[in-house]
């Protein structure tokens, strides 16, 4: 929860930002916009805010950098210290709510920033549902080979070091939204 | 190929910014060393252009002279003194890490105010270059006045230089051959120069601390 906090500002202005890029405030409609025309996610706040809620989702998801969420020891626990006075389905319930909020993020991710849908042009709905299904399922993929890459690459950091990721989290997110701002575009 | 640019110059900036994030020694070389090769690739994409279009190879030279010294070079030449000075890891900042952080934001944000004086926004892409890049030349001075060790104080110069010379590829095309060189060389020696510094200062102190250079020694 503290973590999430620190993160809040952070996620707010990257997907408001996102949300001005492209001129909706539904996620529904910031994809199809990003799907319409790929190439504008190489635009520079496009970039920053990737970066940014990408941090937010090692954050939230708590991945090694902020938690290790394999640990043992009672001394490092950030999420599963919450855990500990559960077991049985009730235990089985608040891992599959971690996992939902992973893939959530994980979700955000790969429809704003990978839009990969604007390449194929298929005219049956079934056969396009299974098509993007399986875009879907790659880009899933994508983003959590790019977390995992991020956990084999990085330590555990102290708890009190984490402002710091929020700080260049939330920079990075209002820098983008600057840029769109002076530059629209 | 304008999207690439623009994305190629903020990547040097965020790489900037992870610096200033930065804590230990060892992280602050390897950033740098990542910065670097971001310039490479910089330098490589506007020097195959040039050489496309006009036929001629000095940016290409350029980059391969990067390559050798900012990439190899010069961070082996950083890790041997590091490694030989050898101290302990311990707070190495003035000021605490989130503050540096949100600083360096207010400086691209007074970039973005002074140059949008000068030239009006959104008329072309060479705004972003130019903002993007002497916010890094701001963020590389920040960092040298806001460490304590004199390696930090190294990166920061070898930072500040990386963002005059991204200002000079992305608004003017590179400067020409010979001034780039002579630079090269110029940094060079400040490098070498420094590192020996850095031990003389090891010597006197036992500390590469400037906070211990107060006193004169006769």
């Amino acid at each position: 929860m503290m973590i999430s906090s620190l993160l809040e500002p952070a996620l707010l202005v990257a997907v408001i930002t996102v949300g001005l890029i492209t001129g909706s405030g539904s996620v529904y409609g910031m994809m199809q916009t990003a799907a319409a025309n790929s190439a504008a996610v190489f635009q520079p706040a496009y970039l920053l805010t990737f970066v940014a809620i990408f941090i937010i989702l090692i954050g939230e998801a708590c991945r090694i950098p902020v938690d290790d969420p394999a640990t043992h020891l009672e001394l490092t626990m950030v999420h599963e210290a919450m855990l500990l006075e559960f077991s049985g389905r009730y235990l089985a319930l608040m891992e599959l709510g971690a996992a939902v909020k992973q893939l959530i993020f994980i979700t955000l991710l790969a429809n704003l920033y990978i839009p990969l849908e604007g390449l194929f042009q298929i005219a049956s709905p079934a056969l396009a549902l299974a098509v993007s299904l399986v875009l879907y399922l790659f880009k899933v993929l994508v983003i959590t080979v790019l977390v995992g890459l991020t956990e084999v690459f990085t330590v555990k950091l102290r708890l009190f070091s984490l402002p710091n990721l929020g700080a260049i989290s939330f920079t990075l997110a209002f820098l983008g939204f600057v840029q769109h701002f002076m530059l629209g575009r | 190929m304008e999207y690439y640019l623009d994305s190629l110059s903020l990547l040097i900036l965020i790489s900037s910014f992870v610096l200033v994030a930065n804590k230990r020694i060892n992280s602050y070389i390897k950033t740098f060393r990542l910065q670097s090769f971001l310039l490479v690739i910089l330098a490589g994409v506007i020097g195959v252009e040039k050489f496309l279009t006009e036929g001629a190879l000095d940016i290409i030279v350029v980059c391969v002279i990067i390559l050798a010294l900012k990439v190899i070079y010069i961070p082996r030449l950083l890790k041997n003194t590091v490694n030989k000075v050898e101290y302990k890891v311990e707070k190495d900042f003035f000021l605490n890490i989130p503050i540096g952080v949100l600083i360096c934001c207010a400086l691209v944000m007074l970039v973005y105010y002074s140059i949008s004086s000068v030239v009006p926004m959104n008329s072309g892409h060479s705004q972003v270059y130019l903002v993007n890049s002497i916010s890094v030349v701001l963020i590389g001075l920040f960092f040298m006045i806001s460490r304590k060790k004199a390696i930090g104080q190294i990166i920061g110069f070898l930072v500040l230089e990386n963002g005059l010379f991204t200002t000079a590829m992305l608004t003017a095309n590179g400067m020409p051959v010979i001034i780039e060189l002579g630079m090269f060389i110029d940094l060079l020696t400040a490098v070498m120069i420094m590192g020996v510094l850095v031990f003389k200062i090891n010597e006197n102190f036992e500390s590469i601390d400037i906070n211990k250079l107060r006193n004169l020694r006769g």
